[in-house]
Formats: structure tokens, sequence, C-alpha cells
């Protein structure tokens, strides 16, 4: 169902990896996203599956909760190990037209989606231990030295922060609407593609109409309170790197760097 | 006949431990058609969880639901004959209207269940007639551009143009005035009787309940924790007011009453018209 999407869901726990710095877990996502581009050998998983499953223990999610997320992701996994498996050229295992399913091919299929599902798992764990606001709190902050070029820093991570915070909400109103509808007895699950399409229109419509007395209602809210930008605006929580975040940093910089060198070294 | 609930259980997070304590547990229930159900219980006890599993929005992941002849459990499928037969009034249900006239909107339910033009045509003026709502004046209107109150009774007409047996009514007032609020539930409990429905009714106005429905089932965290007519649900004060609840103005009033050494009788559930007499008797007794 609708509710299965677990993309900016943050799940609150007492947690080492939540109490981390977001700027930290956001760097650390890259780096772990840089990193396992440079992993060669299928055994290096290994490491890669260590760390990952240490990072979950820590944070306390349970785990059923995050492979559920990878569940949306499903027909890109799909459709990257149907891309390498026919069309990596090697040893022909089986023929059909012009597609060649070959030895090569399975071992790049099954390659390249590990670093797929790796990335989701662990870029997943960064939505799930940091609330919508500290990560855009996050983003501000390393987009801050940007702000000399003119970037609007601020005005992004505000936009971010108030989309990410009424995702849940948009999901929370669309199954609503969606019950509301099946009661009056409309289907969404049968007939073709146009069928299903249409189907939505009931849904849409009122969804649509919410959404923008929403946005109307939130921006005189944050005019009544005095909202104007950036200027002048001062922090409840004032963001700090702790011994933590530094350690966790370097950790994984030197990682990173490790794998990197090794790749173009070796 | 009539709509029995054989243990059913329902979790709305599976995987993690600490949020699956929500949901419903275990519920048993027995009603008979025709009846008038009233359902209380504090907020997020499971109301609305419970209500949405008697038209199979929600499927029981243990235990089963009969209604008449269906059954409804985790493997339900042809889920919309119970639709039809089980209409469900949500909170706040003038967030489903889509269409671009009010005829179209009541139309919907009516459509979606195979009626001929006819037929739809027929049922949109019977239910519009129902709440009151006027066939000519209302039909081309957008609903978009009624007030809070007549979007509403649209709403509600939306569901009961299906020609339901039960009609799931959870919070049908809930933020319109107290003149709409009494006239909509006069209104909804004439069509009870008119067109011989079961309704579930769940309210935190605990005076419309005593009002209203003849049986009442209260509950808290999930279960089903007490249950009885009116009478007597209103009588355990004390333990209502532990589950968070509150009780029907007149049980307030003689509870006053008696801890001011004013009223000795029994403290129990009254219409208004009884109360003014206990109230008058006691003004008998001082001027004596
Ligand atoms: N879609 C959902 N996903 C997860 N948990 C939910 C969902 N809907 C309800 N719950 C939880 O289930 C419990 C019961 O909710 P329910 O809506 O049935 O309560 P209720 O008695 O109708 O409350 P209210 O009087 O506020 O309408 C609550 O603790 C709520 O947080
Ligand atoms: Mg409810």
């Amino acid at each position: 169902m609708i509710k299965d999407i677990t993309i900016g869901q943050y799940i609150y726990k007492d947690s080492l990896v939540h109490r981390l710095d977001p700027r930290t877990k956001i760097i650390v996502s890259m780096l772990f996203m840089i990193g396992i581009f440079f992993i060669k050998d299928y055994y290096e998983y290994i490491y890669v599956l260590a760390l990952t499953a240490i990072s979950i223990y820590l944070s306390k999610i349970p785990v059923a909760k995050i492979l559920k997320g990878l569940k949306p992701i499903l027909p890109l996994i799909v459709l990257t190990i149907i891309m390498n498996a026919f069309f990596t050229s090697g040893e022909v295992i089986f023929q059909f037209l012009f597609f060649k399913l070959t030895i090569e091919g399975l071992a790049l299929a099954a390659f390249m989606s590990t670093r797929i599902i790796f990335l989701i798992i662990f870029t997943s764990l960064l939505t799930l231990t940091t609330s919508p606001i500290n990560l855009t709190h996050g983003i501000e902050g390393l987009l801050n030295p940007l702000k000399k070029l003119k970037v609007p820093a601020h005005e992004i991570a505000m936009m971010m922060s108030i989309a990410l915070r009424f995702i849940p909400t948009l999901i929370d109103e669309t199954d609503k609407i969606m019950k509301a509808q099946k009661a009056r007895g409309a289907d969404f699950e049968s007939g073709n593609i146009i069928k299903k399409t249409k189907s939505l229109i009931p849904v849409l419509i009122p969804l649509f109409i919410s959404a923008f007395t929403r946005a109307d209602e939130l921006a005189m809210a944050m005019e009544a309170r005095g909202y104007r930008g950036d200027e002048g605006r001062t922090r409840f929580r004032e963001q700090r790197l702790q011994l933590n975040d530094y350690l966790i940093l370097l950790f994984f910089l030197v990682l990173t760097i490790f794998v990197g060198i090794r790749s173009v070294v070796f | 006949m009539g709509i029995i609930l054989d243990k059913i259980s329902y979790k709305y997070d599976i995987e993690d431990k600490e949020l699956s304590s929500f949901g419903i547990f275990d519920i048993s229930l027995q009603v008979e058609s025709g009846k008038a159900i009233g359902i209380i219980g504090h907020t997020g006890s499971g109301k609305s969880t419970l209500m949405q599993h008697l038209n199979a929005l929600l499927l029981p992941q243990k235990g089963q639901i009969k209604i008449d002849d269906y059954i409804i459990n985790n493997k339900s499928k042809n889920l919309k004959d119970i639709r039809k037969k089980v209409g469900m009034v949500f909170q706040y249900p003038e967030d489903q209207l889509f269409e671009e006239t009010v005829f179209k909107d009541i139309a919907f339910g009516p459509k979606n269940i195979g009626l001929k033009e006819q037929e739809i045509e027929a049922a949109v003026k019977r239910a519009m007639a129902d709440l009151e709502l006027d066939y000519e004046e209302y039909k081309d209107r957008s609903p978009y551009e009624l007030s809070g109150g007549q979007k509403r009774k649209v709403a509600i007409a939306t569901v009961i143009a299906m020609d339901p047996d039960v009609l799931v009514l959870d919070e049908p007032t809930a933020g319109l005035d107290p003149k709409s609020k009494k006239d909509l539930l006069a209104l909804l409990f004439k069509i009870k009787e008119t067109r011989k429905l079961t309704v579930f009714f769940v309210s935190h106005n605990m005076d419309d309940i005593y009002l209203f429905s003849e049986y009442i089932y209260v509950m808290s965290q999930g279960k089903i924790v007490m249950e009885g007519s009116g009478l007597e649900v209103f009588s355990k004060t004390t333990e209502l007011r532990e589950l968070g609840l509150g009780v029907p103005f007149s049980v307030e009033v003689l509870e006053d009453l008696k801890k001011q050494g004013l009223y000795r009788g029994e403290i129990k559930a009254i219409d208004l018209k009884e109360l003014a007499e206990v109230i008058f008797n006691l003004l008998g007794d001082k001027n004596d």
C-alpha cells in the first residue's frame, strides 16, 4: 500500500546515530556513495555488509523496516539485473533473438544490484534517523559557504523542509481519501492502465485542493509569526560538531581515501 | 441476521515491536439488525480502526466478521458487495467531494455499484430528499461553493445514495455549530428509522450517545472494556472518568446535587425533561 513508502520517514529512537550532527550524517552518506564505487571484487562487499550492519545496529532501527524501504525500488533493481545480464558480452549460456545471457553478465548483474541495495539501505538510514527539520538544517549548514556566491541556501533549505514535512501528511491524506472513495465503491485495482489512471481522479482532485489550502494556511501562519526569510534569523539550537562526529567523519574519510587510493594504485 | 465480530485483531505496524501496540485486539461483539450502537472511547482507543473493518477497508489480521451472509476475513475478495451493504461516513466526509456538480458527486457511489441511469437518478433524488437538500436547487451547483454544513450533507448523501443496510457514522458532526449538529443528528436517526438501518455511531459527545444509541460499547487501548445500555454504562461514572471519558450532562448535574447533599436518589443518565422534574421536586421539598 501507499503506506509502505519509507522515503522521508523518520523513526525516533534514542541512539548514537540519531544524536549525530545531521551534517556528519550527510557527509558520511556521500562518502559511502563515493566509496562503494571503488569496490571491485565481490568478496569486498563483506566489509560493506559489516559496516552497514553495525550502523543499523547502532541506529536501533528495526531491520524489517529498512528492508521494507527497498520495496519501491524493486523495479529499478530488476531492470538493472536484466540490463546487465543480457547486454554484457562474454560466454553465452542462452540466447533468444539478440538477447544473450552471459556468465559475465550474470556476475555483473549480481554485483551492480548489490551495490544499489547497499546504497539505498545506507542512505535510507540518513532519513530514518534524522528528523526532516534537522536534515534541512544540515543541508543549509553545508550550503552556507555557497551563500557568498549568491546561492539561496536558506530558501532551498526552507523549501525542502516544507516539502519533507508534508510528505507524511500527504500520504496520510491520500490514504484517507482513497479509503473514503473505496467506501463509495471506487475500484483502484482492476482494469487496464487507462481505467486505473482514470480511477485516480476522485483521489487527486480532493488531494490537490487540500494541498493548496494547506499551502495557503501555512504561508499565512508563517507571515503571522514574522517570517521574512533568512535575514536576522537565529536558531533555537545551534549546531556544533561533537567528538563523536569528528571521530566518525575521520573514520569514513580515511576509509574512503584508502579504498580510493587502493583502487587507483592496484 | 445481524453483525457478528469474532475475535478480530488488527495491528498497524507489525514490524516494529514498540509501535505494534496500536490497533485493535481480540474484539468480539454481536449486533442485531436495526439497532443503533454507540461507540465511545478516548482519542486513539481504536474506534475508527474498528469501524473501518465493518466495510472491509481494513481486513482483520485475525478473526472474522459476519454481516448477514457475508464473511470478512484476511483473505476476503470481491469487496464491492460489502461496501454497498455497509455505508461509511468518515470524520470530515466533505474532504472526499470531487465532482463538478452535487448530482455527479452523489451519483458516484451508485454508478460504482453498477446501477442503471434511471436507477441512479432515483437514488440521488431519494438520498437528497432524505438529507433535506432540495434537488432542483442543489443538483447543478458545485460542491465546493457550498457552506460547511451543506457540504457535509452532500457528503453524507453520497453514502446514503448507495442504499446501504448498515451505516457507520464516525463523528459525523465534528466541526459543525451546535444547531447544525443537533439538526444533522436528528436527521440521520430519522433516516435510520425510515430506511431501517443498523447504525454504528462514534462520538465524543456523551449526551448524543446517550440520546441516540440503544446499546453502547466503550473502548480503551484497542479493546472493548465496557458495554451495556446507556443507563448501565453511564451509571459507572468513576470507571468512565478513569478511562478519560465524560458523562452526560444530566449525570453531572445529579452528581453535583448529591455532593451538595440536596439529592439522595440514584445517579443515572436521564433525559433533560426528567432532570427538570428531579430539580423541580427538590425545589418543592425545600419550600415545604
Ligand atoms: N494509519 C495508521 N497508521 C499507524 N497507526 C495508526 C493509523 N491509524 C491509527 N493509528 C493508531 O491506532 C490507534 C487507534 O487509532 P484510531 O484512529 O482507531 O483511534 P480513534 O479511537 O478513532 O481516535 P479519535 O477519537 O481520535 O478519532 C492510535 O493509537 C493511532 O495512533
Ligand atoms: Mg477516530
